[in-house]
C-alpha cells in the first residue's frame, strides 16, 4: 500500500503515512468511501446504474414485483449516500 | 454388495462384446486395420487421429481406445496432451455425452436401481456399464487433463483450458456444476490477460445459454465472499457481474435482484 520514498527522509515517510492512515480511519468512521483507492467501488456503481436503468420501467408502470422494490427501499440509506457522494455521483 | 457383482458381471460382459465387435471390424473393414496400423506405426499425431476415428467407427464398444485417448490427453508434455484434450473434447461433444440428460452412476442407472438381477437383460447391465465408464471419464478428463492445464505456466495452456472447458459446457450438462466452479475460480488468476480472457469465454456462455445468468452470479458471489482476495481478483469479479447485468440484466428481474443483492453487499463491505 506505501512505496518507499528515496527522496524524503524515514521521518517523514512515516508521517505522512501516519496522516493518510489517519484520513482512511476517519473516511470510515463516517461511513463514506476511500477517494483514492476507488476502481471497484467505480465498477460497482457502474453495476448499479446499468440495473437501475434496465429496472426503470418496471418499477414506473408498477410492472415489478414487490421484492425488487422492496431491495432498494431497503438499501435507499447506501443509495442517498451514493447520489450525494463528491465523486461517485450516480 | 448386490451392485458390486452385478458391476462384475455388466464389466465381463461389455468386455466381450468390445472385443467381439473390434475383431469382426478388423476383419471387413479395412479403415480399421488402416488405422491400427497408424496407431503402432505412425506419429503422435497419426496415433490420436487414428485412436479418434476408431471411437467414432462404434462410440459405445470403444472403452479401450478412449482410455488410451486419456493416457495421452495426461501426458506432461503439453503439446502432445493438447492434440489429445481437443480429439477427446470432440469425442465428448458429439458422441459420447448426452444432450439432455446427464450421465448415471451405474447402481443409480434407471436400467438397474430396484430390479433384481434376473430380471436386468444384457444389454442393459451393458449399456448402464458403458455410461458409468464414460462418467468416470469425463471427470477424470476434467479433473486430471483440464485442470492441470488450467494451471500452466504458459498463459496460451490456461486458456487454451479455459475454452475447452467452456465449450464442453456450452455443449453439455454433466458436471456442469463443477466445471462452472472452474471456470469463475480462474477470474482469479494471477495474469490479467487471463482474467480478461476469463470474462471473454464466460460472456460467450451467457450469450449461449442466458438462463445460466443466475447461477454464474451466485458463483462470481461465492468469489468475492472468499478472504484474502487481491484487488485484482474483486476487480475482475465485479468487472463480470457488470457483463451479467448488462447481458442479462434487462431480460431477466430475478438476475437484476441478485445483482443488487450483491452490489449493495459489497458496498457494505467496502463502507
Amino acid at each position: 500500500m506505501f512505496k518507499k520514498d528515496r527522496t524524503k527522509s524515514k521521518r517523514e515517510q512515516l508521517k505522512e503515512r501516519a496522516q493518510k492512515m489517519k484520513k482512511i480511519k476517519q473516511l470510515k468512521h463516517n461511513g463514506d468511501i476511500d477517494e483514492s483507492d476507488n476502481k471497484i467501488v467505480e465498477l460497482i456503481l457502474k453495476g448499479v446504474n446499468i440495473l437501475m436503468v434496465s429496472s426503470k420501467q418496471d418499477l414506473t408502470i408498477g410492472g415489478s414485483s414487490g421484492e425488487l422494490r422492496g431491495i432498494l427501499e431497503e438499501e435507499m440509506n447506501t443509495l442517498f449516500k451514493l447520489t450525494h457522494h463528491n465523486v461517485f455521483r450516480i | 454388495m448386490k451392485y458390486q457383482g452385478l458391476f462384475k458381471k455388466a464389466e465381463a460382459l461389455y468386455k466381450a462384446d468390445e472385443t467381439k465387435v473390434s475383431e469382426h471390424l478388423a476383419k471387413k473393414d479395412k479403415d480399421v486395420k488402416y488405422y491400427t496400423t497408424m496407431i503402432s506405426q505412425g506419429t503422435l499425431s497419426d496415433k490420436i487421429n487414428a485412436l479418434q476415428l476408431l471411437v467414432q467407427k462404434t462410440p459405445e464398444r470403444s472403452l479401450h481406445y478412449l482410455y488410451k485417448l486419456r493416457a495421452e490427453a495426461k501426458k506432461k508434455n503439453r503439446k502432445q496432451a493438447e492434440i489429445a484434450i481437443k480429439a477427446l473434447k470432440d469425442l465428448f461433444i458429439n458422441f459420447l455425452l448426452k444432450d439432455g440428460s446427464k450421465l448415471s452412476a451405474f447402481q443409480h442407472n434407471p436400467r438397474i436401481e430396484g430390479r433384481d438381477e434376473p430380471e436386468i437383460p444384457n444389454f442393459d447391465l451393458i449399456d448402464a456399464y458403458f455410461d458409468h465408464c464414460i462418467k468416470e471419464l469425463y471427470r477424470d478428463f476434467i479433473m486430471e487433463a483440464l485442470v492441470p492445464m488450467s494451471r500452466d505456466d504458459l498463459e496460451y495452456f490456461r486458456k487454451l483450458a479455459l475454452e475447452i472447458m467452456a465449450d464442453l459446457i456450452s455443449a453439455k450438462p454433466e458436471i456442469e456444476e463443477v466445471i462452472l466452479g472452474l471456470l469463475i475460480n480462474k477470474l482469479g488468476d494471477g495474469s490479467r490477460k487471463v482474467q480478461q480472457h476469463t470474462i471473454m469465454v464466460l460472456c460467450k456462455l451467457l450469450k449461449n445459454h442466458p438462463v445460466m445468468a443466475p447461477v454464474l452470479t451466485s458463483e462470481t458471489n461465492a468469489l468475492l465472499s472468499r478472504p484474502s482476495l487481491s484487488t485484482s481478483q474483486k476487480y475482475y469479479s465485479v468487472l463480470f457481474l457488470n457483463k451479467i447485468a448488462m447481458l442479462s440484466g434487462s431480460h431477466s428481474e430475478q438476475t437484476r435482484i441478485q445483482l443488487f443483492r450483491v452490489y449493495f453487499m459489497l458496498f457494505k463491505q467496502i463502507m
